[in-house]
């Protein structure tokens, strides 16, 4: 605990050091290794605290215990923030290489600094006041990183974008932490328990980024550079779902009507997540609507737990829980993954559309290979730790739909499954049109797999995620048997780690079925010629790599089953000769809650903002005048 | 003799699961007035491409020279989750269905990356039709496994299938009957049958399992092949569970019911290729949302009855 708190200071103060630097050369090279070094400790550190059950029970300092929590959920959290800190720094030292010389990152790395400190400190603070500055200090800084490119001018619509979703947020946050009833500002149990809920999950939904509140997801990812992004999307959109988490912890006993909002909210994000994203032309766009899904399957797991805990199951209500923490857990490692990956290829290929690229497999293996983990394990397929949430969240739901009430469990499995298959279909695309074939584009020749600061960390994280699939009982005992050690006696407990053990079992024999097959293939193999040939094309025989199936036509089938008009445009030639010279197709899909709904609607509040505008004379005996009307109402009302 | 039993049952699964096609093959020429191949030929086929060498495209990679083991070892492995007429599989555990449902995922995973891999516009056609139409499969599997675990009150296929009874179906007979269409439906497409898919077609561009292994060659193609009869077993394991549940509790007794259901349900899916058509590449999201809606019409029938 004491090494977290100096933890906090030191990142606190590496990043005012950042500022008096002189920028020089190895900026790059101290900073990340400091990073690293620190994240590192505080990885040790949380880790221990998790694995010695209750060392973060409550401190003998009056200080520590009025201010800042040590409790469950700001270790586990606080954990999952380390591992995605520690690999992002030593990847952000490969990273930045190229920008080095060429600008000063003095104010980037401050602003590295300052965004994980005020992570860690709103994880850990139990005062709403502190909670609230170190919330806005962390939209802050992370606005300034995802400005990094400033210079570009969707860039800077991104940045606006995202600013516009924290204030938002913020402001529904501070309204919601004045209904508190506690004079102290510690967060505390609240009178009107129903509005505070609602208004922290629309508040702290806006940085979670589920839809309808997804909106900045999509733009500010792909705007921000790619150790940035793996960043927001590992660990910053999962301090929305801590948010919503800790109100939930404060306001006990639990209403179903929530459980209901959250699960059919993560349902449709899953859903809806995920559809958008197969429309997605750019890698780190869809990437963002990935996290959009997965969010989504965290919910849906949050929502069973607080309908099982209505209904009066508890011990299966825990293992809900346990289901969307782990699931958290998962997606940080792999999401992390993918969006390193997605700077290693941005960095040397300098470009992510998906019809630009091709071919890359033979140019950056390591890369491929990486990305292949991620993939697996972000389409939910077992032997990856992206199917060990998702079968706690099958296990719950198929334990409780014989239950009378037991029917919200049909729509936990059904958009579970539903999303499942098209995330298959999803990262199947997107692997194929970046790795496979052949090279699409002259100047790409010369790529090849990042530097060894960029491949560790994408390998530990990869084989972090391949560890926690195998046998994904060891994360979930050491993550979950300090949340209540009674509850690990219980026998919901006994039968989920039998169940999880299963599962490594049937890989066992996955494993040993895979081993007999390729020994025997590779034994008869050797008595017959293996030849190489051309692809079979109707005896075509010249393969061009842009005649390969593009990413766009593979999803075409999917995305215009669940499009609908208006959605897409799409503009062609009309064919009269019969024997055409040129052809083209673009099409396009509309990010439909940003252009049908926020754009129009903020349109109009412009409007009519602008008719009040003449309170904004702009001099100052005006706003003085304000200032005194108001005081004079309060003293009025107090009256 | 527990063990000596499951190591019986796999030996029938991987040696008898090519006879079910050849059952369908048989059915369809009888239809059509044709004598038709022996129901062995499948094996022939099979030890033919086996010992034949192999041809990789120039432009294919690593994954494309790993599916065909990985396909097979991970349709292998949910064919020994599945249990075996009264008998549990080789691994029985609650939730096990839901392996064997993400194990054949993976394996269309790899099935559509390893076509993609050719970078053939065909087969990427092929893949991207298997992977919408899973898109529309897989909720027809859970819903159908949902109904089934309301019924009986198991979570493990092996429970499942042993609660099954005649006597369950005379209380649950509506309910059991649309599970039974639902899964039949889902049989059909997940194992590229008419009205879904042509095994038998010979113009790439309307194929689509075909397409997919259209440049494995020699024992790759083996595996393949091999590893699309299983699935075919597996898929009507479940069918045929449900349309013959167990009697007695004499392991051969069981054994010839459950194998006889197999067979009734390839000839019904032999019937079914012979007096269809297929359906427009386009129709088939609809066929198989009927068959999700009657899978929930089969949940909702349930649900109301308690």
């Amino acid at each position: 605990m004491i090494i977290i708190l100096l933890v906090c200071v030191l990142f606190l103060s590496f990043s005012f050091l950042n500022l008096f630097l002189s920028s020089y050369s190895n900026i790059n090279k101290i900073n990340s290794f400091f990073s690293f070094l620190l994240s590192a400790a505080g990885l040790f550190a949380c880790a221990a605290g998790l694995i010695s059950q209750g060392s973060f029970l409550p401190f003998k300092s009056q200080f520590i215990n009025n201010y800042f929590y040590f409790d469950y959920l700001s270790h586990f959290f606080l954990l999952i923030f380390y591992i995605s800190l520690s690999a992002v720094s030593l990847y952000s030292a490969g990273y930045l290489k190229k920008t080095e010389g060429k600008k000063s990152l003095n104010f980037f790395w401050f602003n590295f600094y300052l965004l994980a400190f005020s992570m860690q400190a709103a994880l850990i603070s139990k005062n709403s006041v502190l909670f609230i500055l170190f919330w806005e200090l962390m939209a802050f800084s992370s606005f300034f990183l995802v400005m990094t490119d400033f210079h570009k001018k969707e860039v800077r619509k991104a940045g606006f974008i995202y600013m516009c979703a924290n204030g938002a947020g913020a402001l529904i946050l501070i309204a919601a932490f004045s209904l508190y009833s506690d004079s102290y500002y510690n967060f505390s149990v609240s009178s009107y328990p129903s509005a505070v809920f609602f208004m922290t999950l629309i508040g702290f939904g806006l940085k979670a980024g589920f839809i309808p509140l997804h909106i900045w997801l999509p733009e500010a990812h792909p705007a921000a550079p790619g150790n940035i992004s793996a960043l927001m999307s590992g660990m910053m959109i999962k301090m929305g779902i801590y948010g919503i988490l800790r109100t939930l912890s404060l306001l006990s006993p639990w209403k179903e009507s929530w459980g209901w909002t959250i699960l059919i909210l993560g349902s449709l994000s899953a859903v809806l997540g995920i559809i958008f994203s197969l429309g997605q032309k750019e890698l780190k766009k869809f990437l963002a609507y990935s996290s959009v899904e997965n969010i989504g399957i965290i919910l849906i797991a949050l929502g069973l737990a607080i309908l099982l805990n209505c209904n009066g199951y508890y011990e299966l209500s825990v293992i809900a829980l346990f289901a969307s923490l782990f699931h958290i857990f998962n997606h940080s490692i792999f999401k992390n993954l993918l969006f390193m990956s997605a700077g290693a290829i941005a960095q040397s290929a300098s470009t992510l559309i998906f019809e630009e690229l091709g071919g890359l497999s033979k140019k950056m293996p390591y890369t491929a290979f990486l990305f292949f983990i991620g993939a697996s394990a972000a389409s939910g397929l077992p032997l990856f730790n992206g199917f060990a949430g998702e079968f706690l969240i099958y296990y719950v739901s198929f334990s409780s739909i014989g239950f009378k009430s037991g029917t919200f469990s049909v729509f936990a499995v059904l958009s579970v499954s539903l999303t499942g298959a098209l995330a298959l279909a999803s990262f199947a695309k997107i692997f194929s049109a970046l790795f496979h074939g052949g090279l699409k584009n002259e100047n790409h020749s010369d790529i090849k797999d990042p530097s060894l600061y960029m491949l560790l960390p994408m390998g530990f994280l990869a084989f972090m995620s391949l560890l926690a699939g195998l046998i994904p009982y060891l994360p979930f005992k050491l993550l979950f048997s300090s949340f209540n050690f009674a509850f690990t006696q219980s026998s919901q407990w006994i039968s989920v780690s039998k169940y999880l053990l299963m599962t490594t079992c049937s890989y066992c024999a996955l494993i040993m079925f895979f081993l007999a097959f390729y020994y025997m293939r590779k034994r008869i193999s050797k008595e017959n010629e293996t030849k190489e040939g051309i692809t079979w094309d109707c005896g075509y025989g010249t393969s061009l790599p842009s005649a390969k199936y593009s990413a766009a036509s593979f999803s075409q089938p999917i995305t215009e089953f669940f499009s609908f008009d208006g959605q897409r445009s799409r503009s062609y030639p009309k064919i009269l000769e019969y024997f055409p010279k040129s052809a083209f197709y673009s099409g396009n899909t509309r990010a439909v809650f940003y252009e049908l709904f926020y754009a129009p609607a903020a349109k109009k509040i412009k409007k009519a903002a602008s008719r009040l505008s003449f309170i904004q004379s702009g001099q100052l005996r005006f706003y003085i005048l304000y200032i005194f009307l108001t005081l004079a109402a309060l003293l009025i009302w107090k009256i | 003799m527990e063990n000596i039993k499951i190591f019986f049952q796999i030996l029938v699964i991987f040696s008898l699961a090519p006879i079910l096609p050849g059952i369908i093959n048989r059915v369809k020429a009888k239809f059509a007035g044709r004598q038709g191949r022996s129901i062995f030929q499948l094996y022939f086929d099979l030890y033919k491409l086996i010992n034949r060498g192999m041809v990789y495209p120039k432009v294919s990679g690593i994954i494309f020279k790993m599916a065909a083991p990985s396909v097979l070892a991970f349709t292998a492995a949910s064919a020994v989750i599945m249990p075996f007429g009264g008998q549990s599989g080789l691994l029985s555990f609650s939730g096990d269905f839901l392996l064997i449902a993400y194990f054949l995922a993976f394996s269309r995973f790899l099935l559509i990356l390893s076509a993609m891999d050719t970078s053939s516009a065909f087969e990427g056609m092929g893949a991207s039709r298997e992977a919408q139409f899973a898109v529309f499969a897989e909720p027809v599997f859970f819903m159908s496994m949902l109904t089934l675990s309301r019924i009986t009150g198991e979570t493990s296929v092996y429970g499942i299938f042993s609660k099954l009874s005649p006597d369950l179906w005379i209380q649950n007979a509506p309910v059991l009957s649309l599970i039974t269409g639902s899964l039949f439906i889902l049989l059909l497409c997940e194992s590229s049958r008419v009205p879904f898919d042509d095994p038998d077609t010979h113009l790439e561009l309307t194929m689509i399992h075909e397409v997919m292994i259209l440049d494995n060659s020699g024992t790759d193609l083996a595996f393949m092949l091999y590893a699309s009869y299983l699935k075919f077993w597996i898929y009507a394991s479940f069918v045929s569970a449900i349309i013959l549940p167990r009697h007695s509790d004499f392991f051969f007794s069981d054994s010839f019911i459950y194998m006889s259901g197999l067979f009734f349900t390839s000839v019904a899916a032999g019937v079914t290729e012979s007096i269809m058509a297929r359906v427009r590449l386009l129709r088939v999201p609809q066929f198989l949302l009927a068959a999700f809606s009657i899978s929930v019409m089969a949940f909702v029938f349930q649900a109301v009855k308690g």
